[in-house]
């Protein structure tokens, strides 16, 4: 009986494949955009079981997206684009207003609080994800603001 | 790495001139002054068309979907606490560093967006200019990889009083509660 459970132990864990790195996506929201506007922004939270890297993201709503990181030198405010967001194993990196961000550029319709864009997440070892974006307000600062 | 000096060097002008603002909050500043600028109806207007309100400042731009939304949020939201009959005495400006692709009519159906009825300002290349230097603002195109551009900019909401001077200074870590206490305890 003992040795019973331990095969099904084993069995279990071999169910949930160790060599696959995966990433789990949480807390993700895009900001409504101003009428007119063409720029998006989307934020979400990113943990990896293993070392990773966010290598590419994208969306068929905007003609480009961009992982950005905005900076402050003394008052001044930048944006910068990173090639990649470092994801060290079981660390929880998150994209939040005024720090990290998704900025979509040239988007091809408005982003209307309620709604919903798709967004592709490609990483260094982990496979690909296609993730479902809500739509919060312009200036919400969390998801469902 | 020049720009980047420039940046760094800019950054702690700022730094340094607005320490030393707040050290020193009863001596008349040469920050804010005069301006003319085209308003998002089209019409032109001067910083003596604002005389009489309190003039909360901020430069910013449209094509921003991380920082300028959120400042501006907190301002209206500062005023919504104020309460209707003060935020009556205030006039909320947003001026644009981003005079190309703002004009009065992408800046007007912008903060449609808010709640509070904020002024967006824009104008000629020149006008903007002449109004960041009165204000000691530093903007400046930032390329991207995709071929648009983002601007490099200050981030600081400038308090004027009704006399037209410059009395406080908000940033985007400033909260909410904050902003209105300050502008209580300032009289407005």
């Amino acid at each position: 009986m003992k040795r019973l459970a331990l095969l099904m132990a084993l069995a279990t864990s071999f169910a949930a494949p160790v060599w696959a790195a995966s990433v789990t996506v949480t807390g993700a929201f895009a900001r409504a955009t101003a009428p007119g506007s063409d720029t998006g922004v989307v934020y979400l939270t990113l943990q990896s079981d293993a070392d990773d890297k966010l290598t590419g993201v994208s969306t068929p709503v905007a003609t480009s997206a961009m992982m950005h990181k905005t900076t402050m030198a003394g008052m001044v405010m930048s944006m910068d684009m990173l090639g990649t967001i470092d994801l060290p194993a079981g660390q929880r990196v998150v994209l939040q207003p005024d720090q990290l961000h998704i900025m979509l550029n040239g988007l091809k319709q408005p982003l209307v609080k309620g709604t919903t864009i798709p967004l592709h997440l490609i990483f260094a070892k982990s496979p690909p994800e296609d993730i479902t974006v809500p739509v919060a307000s312009l200036a919400a600062m969390a998801p469902g603001g | 790495m020049l720009a980047l000096l420039a940046l760094v060097g800019v950054g702690f002008g700022l730094t340094t001139l607005l320490t030393s603002l707040w050290t020193s909050p009863d001596q008349a500043v040469s920050v804010g002054g005069p301006f003319t600028l085209v308003d998002d109806s089209g019409k032109t207007v001067s910083d003596r068309d604002f005389r009489g309100k309190w003039m909360l400042v901020y430069f910013g731009y449209t094509h921003c979907p991380d920082v300028c939304p959120t400042v501006l949020t907190h301002m209206a939201n500062a005023l919504d606490e104020l309460g209707p009959k003060t935020a009556a005495d205030v006039a909320p400006l947003f001026i644009t560093v981003d005079p190309d692709r703002d004009t009065p009519a992408v800046m007007h159906n912008y903060l449609s967006a808010f709640d509070v009825h904020i002024h967006g300002l824009s104008g000629s290349d020149d006008q903007v200019t002449a109004a960041e230097a009165e204000y000691r603002v530093y903007a400046a195109k930032h390329p991207e990889p995709d071929g648009s551009y983002s601007m490099d900019h200050s981030s600081i909401i400038y308090v004027m009083n009704p006399a037209g001077e410059f009395v406080a200074n908000f940033t985007v870590e400033t909260t909410v509660d904050a902003m209105a206490a300050k502008l209580r305890q300032l009289g407005v």
